[in-house]
């Protein structure tokens, strides 16, 4: 028995009993395949996890997985070179009811374990994040800083909150037009459309009416939950206080998963400036230092007001700069931002795991089930139907709806030319082309009908001013990509490789 | 038909280990008997290293005894159910046109049963590997129907897998060549223990144990066609159709390869139908149940049906002599003498074979080489 070379003996010995009792799934090198996916998953796992060590510096990920995507790619070119070596059904070999759905699986499994290993400096990368960094304890560090460059710097901080005086109205039924208030009153009006100033008088509030933000019940909905104080008035005037901005990091999504949130500058306000007493100023020096150490990356974005040394510039580009925040904030956001990859990014890492499986798994099917020229052929006849209907498109102006229906055409057209393949006994090139991407198209035929359905839904919603439920349309795309497999492995042994056998054995012309 | 146990004890008897070491295998073969075909293959192994080792053939220990305890428990267990002549495959007026019209097979008859060999020869280009394709469910029928006797309503991949075709150039095989066997033999269904002792046979029957650990481009192209047959007889096809299968071989393989082809074919283990394809018509005209002659799509000649329509004798000869004094020796009304550039050709409705070589005696004229050809396919080319 030939040994391969890295191939341990148990491997070797599973591999000289598939080959005597299962041709099949010997022929599918599947477990081959997995043991080199799972050991080359292994040692790249070792190596990034000591590669990943610090969370707080800018990722690489990108060039991780287009280097990784490389390696994986020769691996399974080297796959299908040894695919090309043994083949049951090329061999006309002994074939039992469910052995196309077995090859199927076993390219699919093979093929999954290939990509996964793409996804692992990125899962490694995660994990190291969240060994380096919790959730609170980020958290709590923003708060911690904020809160510290607040007392430090008491006496740069602006303490006057802005004001704001909002009218609510009914925007659909308001006839009268708001006349833009002239160049200097706007002015003033920015700092509180309630204190309005026309030259030395100050007007009372129901004569500025220019001066109110208008709004909506919907708007003032949205100002009443963003508001950090307000004065009711009546019931249709409101006064919005906001405070000044404390908080000088702030990181994106940094305490989506933690008990403890981020500050908002109302409460650094409450709880830092409005009793201020004056702090131990060494200890929270060293505090400010331990925290930059922890979390401040070596280098910077180019942020031209960090990097300014305008003594006229404000009072939290002069904080940030005092004390090293951007630096901090970048490292803080490197962290947050690995840590929550997995977490945010999920549905898309599973469908393009899926789908880039799936896509290889098929055409690896076709390739093991049909001619080398027809494979070719097909690919082909799929590219140039590609660059024939973009061209119909564009020279017929045709929309959405166009492109779906083009493909449910050729859909049917495939799926003919497949069938008539019972009616013959003869191999034409024509009818294998035509069967290869029947089987391709198979599992994105529910996809199709789906996005037809909902652009023509779309444009009708529009034209009818009717409000679009996204979550319900992200439900049926979901259960159409889940149909779509689920038609593919149903019709795999049935029809698909029925109609492979009949059309592979028959004679030549 | 089997080699008998009596018949393999007189070849050991007169020192003809090679021929009967192979014979022993396919009497083991044929009992079926999984330890004695081990056995078998150990007492052969013994004989080829040894062969090999030592130039001047002197036998393993112990080989005569063990070859009689090896034959005595052959003749004892006997063979499987013999399934010979069985009607195999019958082709009905089938005929071929290719599309490009460069050539077009005229319509043919023909039948193989089990352990029959029929024989197809021709000129290069005249149709024999066009209508071995056809037999073998490659090409399409323009006309004509075959009917594959042992399948019921078959499908054309059950008809491919019943059907073993050997084309003149193999395709190129990868990996080592004892899994390419190892592989052939459990798509078959032998799986395990058997799926080895199968391969193990097959090599030691072809003597290509050594080469088992080699790759396809580490043989000869006369190897590959050996391992080519290997693979496909474990694969146990019904019929076996083999395209020039003698084009690569040397003389003596070629003799050895017809020989154990059609042994095998008429074994118990797995009598199968052959149809080969040769230019080597004296070698193909020996071991051939029956041989049809093709010449530009024509079947012009088949025999044992167009035998009764031959009216004169033919032979063919080599001598030194000079045309004249063979013409004057026989008569010019008698024969018709044709030279081919090597051997001079007698075609004669009044005299036999016999009469002529011992006319020829008779006369001292020398002849280095004569054959009979009156009923071979040779007289038509």
């Amino acid at each position: 028995m030939s040994k391969r070379p890295f191939v341990p003996s148990f491997l070797q010995n599973i591999d000289d009993k598939l080959l005597r009792n299962k041709p099949g799934t010997w022929a599918s090198r599947a477990h081959l395949v997995i043991y080199f996916a799972a050991a080359f998953a292994l040692l790249l796992f070792v190596f990034c996890y000591f590669v990943f060590f610090d969370a707080r510096q800018y990722s690489s990920i990108t060039s991780w997985n287009v280097f990784i995507g490389l390696v994986v790619f020769i691996g399974f070119i080297f796959w299908l070179i040894f695919l090309l070596r043994f083949n049951v059904f090329k061999r006309y070999g002994n074939w039992s009811v469910m052995d196309g759905l077995r090859d199927f699986a076993l390219y699919f499994i093979s093929i999954a374990a290939m990509v996964a290993v793409c996804f692992i400096p990125s899962a490694v990368e995660t994990m190291r994040a969240n060994q380096q960094f919790g959730n609170e304890e980020i958290v709590k560090d923003i708060n911690e800083l904020n809160i510290n460059a607040c007392k430090l710097e008491y006496n740069l901080l602006p303490l006057e909150w802005r004001v704001d005086s909002c009218k609510i109205v009914d925007k659909k039924e308001m006839a009268i037009e708001v006349q833009p208030p002239s160049p200097d009153v706007a002015m003033e009006a920015t700092i509180d459309t309630v204190i309005v100033k026309s030259g030395e008088k100050t007007e009372p509030i129901e004569k500025a009416a220019y001066a109110y933000t208008y709004l909506d019940t919907a708007e003032l909905r949205n100002k009443l939950e963003s508001a950090d104080s307000l004065l009711k008035i009546n019931d249709s005037l409101y006064v919005f206080y906001e405070c000044p901005n404390y908080r000088f990091i702030s990181s994106y999504n940094a305490d989506d998963y933690s008990a403890v949130k981020i500050l908002s500058s109302a409460r650094i306000y409450n709880s830092a400036i409005k009793n201020y007493q004056k702090p131990d100023r060494t200890s929270l020096l060293k505090r400010m230092q331990e925290l930059k150490t922890k979390y401040a990356v070596n280098s910077t974005y180019n942020y031209a007001d960090y990097n300014s040394t305008d003594p006229n510039a404000s009072y939290d580009v002069k904080i940030s700069r005092k004390y090293d925040l951007g630096r901090i904030s970048n490292g803080i956001d490197n962290a947050v931002r690995k840590k929550q990859a997995w977490i945010n990014d999920w549905p898309i890492y599973i469908r393009i795991f899926y789908y880039i499986t799936l896509l290889l798994c098929m055409l690896v099917f076709i390739f093991r089930h049909s001619t080398a020229k027809t494979f070719f052929l097909s690919v082909l006849a799929a590219v140039l139907l590609i660059i024939i209907s973009g061209l119909v498109m564009v020279v017929t102006r045709g929309e959405e709806v166009s492109i779906y229906s083009f493909m449910i055409l050729y859909y049917a057209v495939f799926a003919a030319l497949a069938l008539s393949i019972f009616k013959t006994n003869i191999r034409r090139a024509i009818q294998g082309i035509g069967l290869n991407l029947f089987l391709f198209v198979t599992p994105f035929i529910p996809l199709i009908f789906v996005a037809l359905n909902e652009t023509k839904r779309y444009t009708y919603e529009l034209n009818n001013y009717e409000v679009r439920d996204t979550e319900q349309t992200a439900l049926y795309y979901l259960i159409a990509e889940i149909a779509g497999s689920l038609i593919l492995v149903i019709l795999i042994q049935p029809l698909f490789i029925k109609l492979y056998r009949k059309w592979y054995s028959a004679p030549e012309e | 038909m089997n080699t008998s146990a009596a018949e393999i004890s007189s070849y050991l008897k007169h020192g003809d280990y090679s021929v009967a070491v192979r014979r022993t295998l396919d009497l083991c073969l044929d009992s079926g008997n999984d330890p004695l075909i081990e056995k078998a293959i150990s007492w052969s192994r013994r004989y080829h290293e040894t062969e090999k080792a030592d130039p001047e053939k002197i036998l393993p220990a112990n080989f005569m005894e063990e070859a009689e305890n090896i034959l005595q428990q052959a003749s004892a267990i006997g063979s499987g159910s013999n399934d010979q002549d069985k009607q195999l495959i019958s082709a009905e007026n089938i005929s071929k046109k290719y599309n490009n019209g460069s050539f077009s097979l005229k319509p043919i008859n023909l039948s193989v049963n089990t352990g029959h060999v029929l024989g197809v020869v021709g000129e290069n280009g005249n149709g024999k590997t066009t209508l071995l394709r056809c037999l073998a469910g490659q090409l399409g029928l323009n006309n004509g129907v075959i009917k594959y006797h042992l399948l019921k309503n078959p499908d054309a991949y059950a008809i491919k897998n019943h059907i073993a075709f050997i084309p003149q150039r193999i395709p190129k095989w990868y990996g080592m060549l004892k899994d390419n066997l190892h592989f052939s033999a459990a798509i078959a269904g032998i799986s395990g223990d058997k799926n080895d002792l199968m391969v193990n046979f097959m090599l030691e029957r072809l003597n290509l144990g050594s080469y088992a650990q080699l790759t396809w481009d580490q043989i000869s192209s006369g190897y590959r066609t050996r391992f080519e047959i290997a693979r496909i007889l474990l694969q146990k096809p019904r019929l076996l159709i083999l395209d020039e299968p003698l084009a690569n071989l040397d003389i003596n393989a070629q003799q050895t390869i017809l020989t154990d082809l059609i042994f095998m074919a008429k074994g118990a283990h797995n009598p199968m139908g052959i149809i080969l394809s040769s230019q080597q018509l004296h070698e193909v005209e020996k071991v051939a149940d029956s041989v049809i002659f093709i010449k530009q799509g024509n079947c012009i000649y088949k025999s044992n049906d167009d035998e009764g329509k031959i009216t004169s004798n033919a032979v063919e000869f080599e001598t030194k002599a000079d045309r004249d004094s063979i013409i004057s020796l026989f008569g010019e009304t008698n024969i018709e003498l044709q030279f081919n550039g090597g051997f001079y050709t007698i075609i004669s409705a009044a005299l036999s074979s016999q009469e002529i070589i011992a006319k020829m005696i008779d006369a001292k004229i020398s002849v280095t080489y004569f054959r009979d050809i009156t009923y071979s396919t040779k007289r038509f080319f």
